[in-house]
């Protein structure tokens, strides 16, 4: 089978449905919010502390690969991906345009990591690992939900280690957040 | 929510390159830098939602080669670009010959914060290891015949001989007129150039504000 020969993408931020997109070896993810909306801090976690990337009127980081990443209030899991992810905060007046971007290529999509872990003492609590590079991203997206809900369902969110429990886990698209995962969208 | 387990140190002190449009940090990508997985270039442009316009070489607009044409993309604030791997594209008054890539390239423009002139036009593109490669091609510019081209392996060699593949290619079509007459219809074309303009002879200089 050939592949259709594509000259060019254009993505423009903060348009279309919100989900992610696949151009070439590019993943993207845009979104156009305004800055008075919670804003969708990035948190690394480094040798099991965490680091809360300040926000800026223009922020561009990278997260490197191997690094498990949460961004409140988009995903309510920590992300784990094999390959870089860019961040890209922008204000332009009263709005804030977002930009996550994965340039990955066959070889290096590897295996995501869906992982939680204890708030208070930092302790794992749960994790799964999804082959990307076989299923692909929508369905890596699909796995998150589903793993979060079973997070959400299991004696795992109470930390065996401190008591410490959890807030609910969430996937990345809060059109098909139910109760519980709303709640704990808007907490972390 | 992760006070216990956070780092209370300010992260300047952890990471130097945290935020790469930092005014301290935004000058290594000047040209081209290594970041992470990715080569990462960024350009202090007028950037606007209607056009780019590049202090020293005007209006930012590409041209990308396809089997139907050429297609020429208005760039603008906000819209990401992406060429994908082997396509031939070029930028007016920029480039002075068709870069033909094996990566992506991804551009992303950003309007400047309130108070400044410049934005920044955030170039990305995969890193090319083994045999991936970029060449600087020359095609007629009446009927798109290919006139001369150099290869240069990045994946082998590195991003730091890409300066000079750059201006080697150049020097070699320029250095024979026949290269730049057109064997299928005649038409005789421009002298090529660098992306530099500090590079340009003053006949390159001409050249430049041609096309």
């Amino acid at each position: 089978m050939t592949a259709a020969y594509i000259p060019a993408y254009d993505i423009y931020l903060g348009e279309g449905d919100g989900s992610w997109q696949e151009a070439s070896r590019y993943q993207i993810w845009t979104r156009k919010a305004a800055l008075a909306d919670p804003a969708l801090s990035v948190l690394e976690r480094r040798d099991g502390k965490v680091l809360r990337v300040p926000e800026r009127s223009r922020v561009m980081h990278r997260i490197p690969g191997g690094v498990p990443h949460h961004i409140e209030h988009l995903f309510g899991f920590w992300r784990t991906t094999a390959a870089d992810t860019v961040f890209i905060r922008a204000e332009m007046d009263d709005e804030v345009y977002y930009t996550l971007i994965v340039a990955t290529t066959g070889r290096d999509v590897g295996t995501e990591t869906v992982a939680w872990y204890c708030p208070k003492c930092g302790a794992e609590l749960q994790s799964a690992a999804f082959p990307a590079a076989r299923f692909g991203l929508r369905a890596f997206w699909n796995h998150a939900l589903e793993q979060a809900r079973a997070f959400n369902a299991a004696a795992a969110r109470t930390c065996a280690g401190c008591g410490t429990t959890h807030p609910h886990a969430y996937g990345f698209d809060a059109q098909v957040d139910r109760d519980d995962e709303r709640e704990g969208r808007a907490l972390w | 929510m992760f006070a216990t387990v956070g780092i209370d140190e300010p992260i300047e002190k952890i990471f130097d390159d945290w935020d790469y449009l930092d005014e301290k940090v935004v000058k290594k990508f000047t040209t081209w830098q290594v970041a992470g997985q990715n080569i990462i270039g960024i350009r202090r442009r007028t950037i606007t939602l209607n056009e780019i316009v590049d202090p020293k070489k005007g209006a930012f607009n590409s041209i990308t080669m396809t089997p139907d044409g050429l297609l020429s993309k208005q760039h603008k604030a906000f819209k990401i670009h992406i060429t994908p791997g082997g396509v031939p594209h070029r930028v007016e008054h920029s480039l002075g010959f068709w870069h033909i890539n094996d990566m992506d390239e991804l551009y992303l423009p950003i309007p400047p914060r309130p108070g400044e002139e410049l934005g920044h036009f955030i170039v990305l593109m995969q890193t090319p290891t083994g045999d991936e490669r970029e060449s600087y091609a020359q095609y007629c510019g009446q009927c798109l015949t290919m006139l001369h081209e150099y290869e240069y392996q990045t994946g082998r060699f590195g991003l730091n001989g890409i300066w000079r593949a750059e201006e080697e290619a150049v020097r070699s079509y320029n250095a024979d007129p026949k290269h730049r007459e057109c064997p299928e219809c005649g038409y005789v074309n421009p002298l090529g150039y660098c992306w530099n303009v500090a590079k340009d002879s003053p006949e390159q200089a001409a050249a430049r504000l041609l096309w």
